[in-house]
């Protein structure tokens, strides 16, 4: 499951890398824990509630994204892992 | 897992699948002999074609590889039949209204198919991302309120029935599955999914765009969950943010009770389609005998394991 073109480290916002290299069940679980902290803090700074989802799959993309444009320009010359 | 054998399998799936519906039905009859006349077939059917329609986009997407994933199958039908009644609602000619649904429904889907194959997110968390958004803006958009106004001509498609089977099963459900079995295994297109799901570096070392097909494939499931978006409207008269919540789950039930490997190469669409109709007559049966519908999704559950034991249970005593 976690061996495919550079999706294997994922990073999120504090930097961590939560998957530590691959994708797996504590991954996914912790990812679940980070949305449902994200979702408190967006009550906390009053984004509407219907349009939470909305922003946390927005930043998802984005956070996730920004990390492997860094892997992608770090690691050009390396072969797309298969 | 050689192609004979794995054929084999999938005939032996096909037979667990129907010796299950007959003794759920059995089982139905017995527990509510007023269960069995026509309109039963009917309603099954009724309810079979959404879930059909996003099960063949999920098969498509899961069967290429590459730990793909549709998740956001459920958000992909609500944003998509809210933005096409929209389209209307704003001026658009109503005959395009199928045509909306379907660009729609392809455009989110291609999303996904970029996110995954251009910045190469994971499957997984890029079309749950998305299920987030496109449920999340299904519901903000509109308040949560539906949304009215279907055009009377598109009804019929979405109510009527022919000698007991509803329209929308017999003209977008049937052939859009024929369609499927036939680009699957008669296609070089078909040949270039089952290889890069079975072993993606080979693919791609004979040459298969392996991007390419991938990013088509998220299109394509997109473009079956816009034509599932059309079907709610045509059925319900109206645009609900909420109609396609669950399907993403509900798709990923089937297909692996229909035999498709969840690491991609392997299964077929016939399998899919049994299975959804195992699905549906589990919940129309249920609800028939007032069980509760929370117990519904613990019986699928029940059911799905069920079968991969039994279907996992040889594999390992052989190997």
């Amino acid at each position: 499951l976690g061996r495919t073109g550079g999706g294997e480290r994922i990073t999120p916002i504090g930097g961590t890398s939560i998957l530590g290299g691959r994708a797996s069940l504590s991954g996914t679980i912790l990812g679940v824990v980070l949305i449902r902290l994200l979702q408190n803090g967006f009550t906390l700074i009053g984004v509407p509630s219907l349009w939470q989802s909305v922003v946390t799959g927005i930043l998802l993309i984005l956070v996730l994204s920004l990390e492997n444009v860094d892997l992608i320009r770090g690691s050009r010359t390396r072969e797309i892992a298969v | 897992v050689s192609a004979i054998a794995f054929a084999r399998r999938g005939r032996s799936k096909l037979a667990i699948l129907a010796g299950l519906w007959l003794s759920l039905v059995v089982g139905l009859v017995i527990a509510a002999p007023a269960i069995l006349q026509p309109f039963m077939a009917t309603t099954v059917l009724q309810f079979s074609t959404i879930l059909a329609l996003v099960s063949l986009g999920q098969t498509m997407v899961v069967l290429g590889g590459g730990a793909g994933i549709d998740l956001s199958l459920g958000g992909n039908v609500s944003l998509t039949s809210v933005l096409a009644m929209a389209l209307v609602r704003a001026g658009g000619p109503t005959a395009l209204l199928p045509l909306f649904c379907i660009g729609i429904g392809a455009l989110l889907g291609g999303v996904n198919g970029f996110l995954v194959t251009r910045i190469r997110l994971l499957p997984l968390i890029a079309t749950l991302a998305t299920l987030f958004i496109y449920g999340g803006l299904a519901v903000a958009l509109t308040g949560g309120l539906s949304i009215s106004g279907v055009p009377p001509w598109l009804t019929p498609l979405g109510r009527g029935s022919v000698s007991g089977v509803p329209i929308h099963f017999l003209v977008i459900a049937l052939p859009t599955f024929a369609l499927g079995a036939l680009i699957l295994t008669q296609t070089a297109w078909g040949r270039w999914i089952y290889a890069m799901g079975h072993n993606e570096r080979s693919a791609r070392l004979v040459g298969v765009d392996v991007d390419g097909v991938r990013l088509t494939l998220y299109a394509v499931s997109g473009l079956l969950a816009g034509l599932a978006a059309l079907v709610s409207l045509a059925w319900f008269g109206s645009a609900r943010p909420n109609i396609g919540q669950n399907l993403e789950l509900d798709s990923l039930a089937a297909i692996l009770l229909g035999g498709v490997s969840i690491s991609g190469g392997a299964g077929g669409v016939g399998g899919v389609l049994a299975a959804v109709l195992l699905i549906e007559t589990l919940k129309t049966g249920l609800q028939f005998v007032n069980i509760n519908s929370i117990w519904q999704v613990g019986i699928v559950g029940a059911l799905l394991i069920v079968v991969l034991l039994a279907d996992h249970l040889p594999n390992r005593r052989t190997s």
